[in-house]
């Protein structure tokens, strides 16, 4: 604390500059030369330059322009030379860039030319010697200036410098006495009282009494200790006394004395407050004056008109004649002819119109181009004339060899499509193309006809369900959860990431069942790089549960979104036969903390009436979806679209086989792998409802009888 | 200069800490940084510039440039979010959704009145530091251990805090002495609180149970001041310091818990941390200007001795209850960094700013940081830790933006937005230069 006393107490004392400006400014306007000077300089020394916008704190901006300022200060103060040389900096720094300030630069440069003026310039006829108003000025006199300045008027009534001179002096001595207004109190208080004894003694002298006492009083009043006054006012009362006037005479008379004393305070008061108004006014006036006076009137903008000739003589090189006239209203000076902001030539003018020399074969360098001309008149005012020019670009026609050629390339490409279609026809025909499949589940998703677009419900409702898909025999459910298996690690989910496992529940025993899930389950998590140690035969469910989390776990570890496992459950009717328990336990594993990362997909035959049942352990615990027959249209595109282009059904035959298979996918395949094995050994691509017939009696038996 | 030394003897005797273990005082934050949307939309960063009324409390020393009287007010929409129970690699929810209350505010958080005269300042202002409210909320959750054992436990959390606020009306005087400027501020901070407060922690798995019903109704006001002081090293320059010394209340909250079946009044501090900020302003040119600043809030203050534990743990039958240690919970000091610009664009008349900023939000939240006890099950701890230590514990990066108005260098409003994640405010202030 010391130590920033001390140091304190050393330290210089830094105001800001614009302190000192502003400073400087109120006590340039309060007449305060000398004060005005010290702050102005103060400001300059930490801010020499001047500017139009700076900052003084916060978010403050003012108008720093301290050089023609000071001039004025320095110029009031009778210091022409500095003034000069602070006029030359506000010069300098461009000060007269604000009109304001430009014209209170002119008046204060002019003031200080007139005042150096050599006085023994010659004088014509008009023009008198002006040398003694300057003296006069010189010496503060300036009732003696207007004087002699009246006297120069009469004597040159047309010189027209007089009266702006005379104008000029009334401001200065306008100025002049407002700064000698302000005087020190105590000397004009001193000289005010001296006046009032001085008359108070001329009455008394002349015995008019009663005049004098109020001059008396009004000292008393002023000053208190002032004994010539005190012993006045007793002496002129004994005075009144012995010329015969009563005591209540007096004392009316002195308290008259003291009443008008009061007055003419109030009077003075009034008249300082009238005079400080009146001031005020005539600085405004004044300003106003040399505003309207010293500012020119804006010229107006330069009025011109270009007609441009630009004349391409070889399009393809953009080469062109240019030539361009003017025409104006004012006498012009120069003009510039630019090409793409390149000076071509200038050329003085003389006259309001002017035509450029034609340049021939002038040659550009792209085909979009700004011309212009930069025009000077006699003013000094320029004007731009742009003109932008683009080289037309011809249109050229398709020639008729140009459309025959395009024909013929448009035919042939039809021709090779139509070619190379009929030959992958003939060679998917010669190499027996049969793509039905009977029997196993279709793992190939383009022959997984009639429920992509359940396919898809499924897949949008995984998210927070478990699912339960059930149907008859040989209905397509393994097939299904087969394709939900490739699918699903495809599926572009903003916030999911599916792992399916595939779990075939066909024959397994109850006391293998969680050992028979978590192994599928850890092959799964095996080609994603994550193995636990291997499962026992006899797997119970709290082991499972904690298998089941650390998978999840990992996957949580490694996926970028949100893991799902998805356990895709096969032939789950074998699950009827398990006990309660078992079935229990599985669905407590769905209910555990994780089991927002766990969901299930199970397919079987009867499983919607047996877990439909409020005792099944698995009542209202899946979103159920059932598995149809095909409607006619899912059939017919079955049936058709595998062999396209290759093999044709007839109508009749469509209708046959959707008859005959009653919709059943896995019979439609049947049939249809049987046709095509029936055409082929008849080298024919053609199917008809004979065939159909003809197929359909010899599989019969095996399709009605079929798992 | 006596009474002065004396004045400061008198307060630096106050040193004293806060708070309990119910989880509404581990989240709220105290706003010391310099209002006023200018100071806000650079970043927070401030005490390096205070160069107008809007620094009266924070670094009045900063005022001694001023040379003329200034008006500022501050209005604030303020949206808060605080951070709910998470699932984590020990604990999973089960049942219930807990979610993160998010608390919207709209008041006037600041006005001052500033007074110049060769190089001398005195300055009177209101301020907001703290405005906690939470509307009633009643969270039931059922969690499951997810390690070995799958314990699960049952935790309710309900809560009313009508209001937590501190405000404090002052003044300060500042005296520009050369290139030092030394400011001093001096006012009274009103406390008032209003809450209402439950916990219930039950498991079924092993014999742990807990239970907090409390309530507390405070009105009262404590001296506190701040010191400032800038040193202008070159005119395009400035550093600052401000220390700000906190006062402490005391009051006396009414519980039920284990310990105290029947309703009981147990006195509870509450410190208002003090805090420390180191500021620099560089200003190239008139028109630009780039703050940094150093925070320094004794978070620490908050936990530490003195801070009641309330809750108090029944183990089972033949037990006995247990009880935290003050010790067990702790909060960081954290220095925050702040940093910010301002441009400026005058136009005849009228000056267009600006502003943009970056500052770091160290976690200042109470922690739980107890390692388990000899004889107690360390699930407890667990427990608790992960109940009471919410929210992500690391330095949050804040951004502000901001633009003001400047017509005829007397009439200035500005705007500021500040965010992060864990709460964003809309800032708007009014200045007027007399």
């Amino acid at each position: 604390m010391l130590l920033f006393v001390f140091m304190m107490w050393f330290a210089q004392d830094d105001e800001p500059f614009y302190v000192h400006y502003q400073r400087g400014e109120a006590a340039l306007k309060q007449g305060q030369y000398a004060l005005a000077i010290t702050h102005l300089e103060a400001a300059l020394t930490k801010q020499p330059a001047s500017k139009k916008q700076t900052k003084t704190y916060g978010v403050q901006f003012i108008t720093y322009y301290p050089h023609h300022q000071l001039a004025q200060a320095y110029l009031m103060a009778n210091q022409p030379q500095k003034a000069r040389e602070a006029l030359l900096m506000a010069y300098l720094y461009e000060e007269d860039r604000d009109e304001t300030t430009a014209m209170a630069m002119k008046l204060t440069d002019n003031f200080i030319t007139n005042l150096s003026a050599n006085v023994s310039k010659e004088t014509t006829s008009t023009d008198p010697d002006i040398s003694p108003v300057w003296d006069a000025l010189r010496q503060h006199e300036f009732g003696k200036a207007k004087t002699l300045l009246e006297e120069f008027r009469k004597q040159y009534p047309t010189n027209p410098n007089l009266p702006e001179m005379t104008r000029f002096v009334e401001e200065m001595a306008a100025l002049k006495d407002s700064q000698e207004d302000a005087p020190d109190p105590q000397a004009s208080l001193k000289e005010k009282i001296g006046h009032m004894l001085l008359q108070g003694r001329k009455m008394e002298s002349a015995g008019q009494l009663n005049e004098a006492l109020p001059f008396f009083v009004a000292v008393n009043q002023l000053e208190p200790e002032n004994l010539e006054a005190k012993g006045a006012v007793s002496r002129l009362q004994t005075k009144m006394e012995a010329q015969g006037q009563s005591r209540a005479e007096i004392q009316r008379e002195l308290e008259r004395a003291i009443k008008e004393q009061r007055q003419q305070q109030t009077q003075v008061t009034k008249l300082e407050r009238n005079l400080e108004k009146l001031e005020k006014e005539r600085d405004f006036f004044a300003s106003a004056y040399k505003k309207s006076e010293g500012t020119p009137p804006p010229l107006p903008p330069l009025e011109l008109e270009a007609q441009w000739e630009v004349t391409p003589t070889q399009k393809q090189v953009f080469t062109a004649t240019v030539k361009a006239s003017i025409r104006g209203k004012m006498e012009l000076e120069l003009a510039t002819l630019y090409i793409n902001r390149k000076n071509i030539g200038s050329w003085p003018i003389s006259g309001t119109n002017f035509q450029t020399p034609v340049i021939p074969d002038f040659k550009f360098q792209q085909s979009r181009n700004e011309l212009s001309l930069l025009v000077r008149d006699r003013l000094g005012r320029t004007k731009k004339l742009p003109y932008p020019y683009r080289f037309p670009q011809p249109v050229r026609p398709m020639g008729p060899r140009t459309r025959q050629l395009l024909a013929v390339l448009m035919a042939a490409i039809v021709l090779l499509m139509f070619f190379a279609k009929t030959r992958q026809a003939r060679m998917a025909f010669r190499n027996r193309f049969n793509p039905y499949i009977a029997g196993a589940p279709i793992l190939n998703y383009d022959m997984f006809y009639g429920r992509r677009p359940m396919l898809k419900q499924i897949m949008n409702t995984l998210h927070n369900n478990s699912i339960m898909i059930y149907g008859e025999r040989r209905i397509g459910k393994t097939s299904f959860l087969h394709q939900l298996h490739a699918l699903l690690p495809e599926l572009e989910d903003p916030h999911f990431e599916f792992v399916p496992v595939f779990i075939d529940l066909q024959g397994v025993k109850e006391s293998q069942f969680f050992a028979t899930m978590e192994q599928d389950i850890a092959l799964a998590m095996e080609t994603r790089g994550f193995r636990l140690e291997e499962t026992p035969q006899n797997l119970e469910a709290r082991q499972f549960t904690k298998r089941i989390r650390l998978y999840i776990n990992h996957l949580k570890e490694t996926c970028d979104k949100i893991p799902k496992l998805v356990l895709l459950l096969d032939e789950v009717d074998i699950m009827n036969g398990f006990s309660e328990q078992t079935n229990q336990q599985l669905r407590s594993v769905f209910m555990k903390g994780f089991a927002k990362h766990l969901v299930a997909v199970m397919a079987g035959i009867n499983i919607n009436t047996t877990w439909k049942s409020e005792g099944s352990p698995w009542y209202n615990f899946f979103e159920q979806i059932e598995l149809k027959p095909f409607s006619n249209e899912q059939a017919k595109s079955l049936i058709r679209k595998p062999v396209k282009d290759v093999y044709h059904f007839q109508k009749d035959a469509v209708n046959r086989i959707i008859q005959v298979t009653q919709g059943k996918p896995y019979l439609i395949q049947k049939i249809c792998v049987n046709l095509i094995a029936h055409v082929l050994n008849e080298n024919r691509r053609k199917i008809t409802e004979k065939d159909v017939n003809s197929v359909f009696c010899e599989i019969k038996p095996e399709a009605f009888t079929a798992p | 200069m006596k009474w002065f030394a004396g004045f400061f003897t008198i307060i630096y005797a106050w040193i004293g800490f806060a708070q309990t273990d119910e989880t509404i005082f581990r989240e709220f934050q105290f706003d010391f940084s310099t209002p006023g949307a200018r100071a806000n939309a650079m970043g927070r960063a401030f005490v390096g510039l205070s160069d107008e009324a809007t620094a009266a409390y924070n670094n009045p020393a900063g005022l001694s440039v001023l040379t003329a009287p200034e008006f500022s007010i501050e209005y604030r929409d303020s949206r808060s979010r605080f951070d709910a129970l998470e699932p984590n690699d020990k604990f999973q929810l089960l049942d219930g959704n807990p979610e993160p209350t998010v608390v919207d505010l709209q008041e006037a958080t600041f006005a001052s009145f500033s007074i110049s005269k060769h190089k001398f300042n005195f300055s009177i202002f209101f301020v907001n530091h703290l405005d906690y409210r939470r509307p009633p909320t009643n969270e039931e959750s059922f969690w499951e251990e997810v390690q070995d054992y799958f314990d699960t436990f049952n935790y309710l959390n309900a809560h009313e805090v009508r209001q937590i606020r501190i405000e404090t009306y002052g003044f300060s005087v500042s005296r520009k002495i050369a290139r030092w400027s030394l400011g001093f501020s001096f006012g009274f901070s009103n406390l008032k609180l209003d809450y209402t407060y439950e916990t219930k922690l039950s498991s079924d798995d092993f014999p742990f149970s807990d239970l907090v019903d409390s309530r507390a109704q405070h009105d009262s006001l404590k001296p506190t001041y701040v010191l400032g002081i800038l040193y202008q090293a070159h005119p395009k320059l400035k550093l600052a310091v401000s220390v700000k010394r906190q006062p402490r209340f005391s009051y006396q909250e009414s519980v039920i818990t284990k310990a105290f079946p029947q309703a009981e009044d147990i006195p509870v501090q509450f410190k208002v941390p003090d805090s420390y900020q180191i500021g620099l302003a560089f200003q190239p040119n008139d028109f630009w200007t780039w703050l940094f600043e150093l925070d320094w809030v004794r978070y620490r203050q908050l936990s530490s001795n003195n801070f009641t534990v309330i809750s108090s743990i029944d183990r089972g039958p033949g037990r006995d209850l247990f009880q935290f240690d003050p010790d067990d919970y702790k909060n960081n000091d954290g220095v925050g960094l702040r940093t910010g610009i301002e441009y400026l664009y005058p136009k005849g008349k009228n000056i267009f700013a600006f502003r943009g900023g970056l500052f770091t939000d160290p976690d200042h939240k109470t922690r739980f940081v107890g390692s388990p006890a000899e004889g107690v099950d360390p699930k407890i701890f667990e427990i608790q830790d992960f109940i009471f230590n919410t929210g992500e514990g690391g330095t949050d990066l804040g951004h502000t933006l901001g633009i003001g108005y400047v017509r005829n260098n007397k009439f200035q409003v500005d705007l500021a937005y500040v965010e992060t994640e864990r709460f964003r405010w809309l800032v708007s202030s009014f200045l007027y230069r007399f």
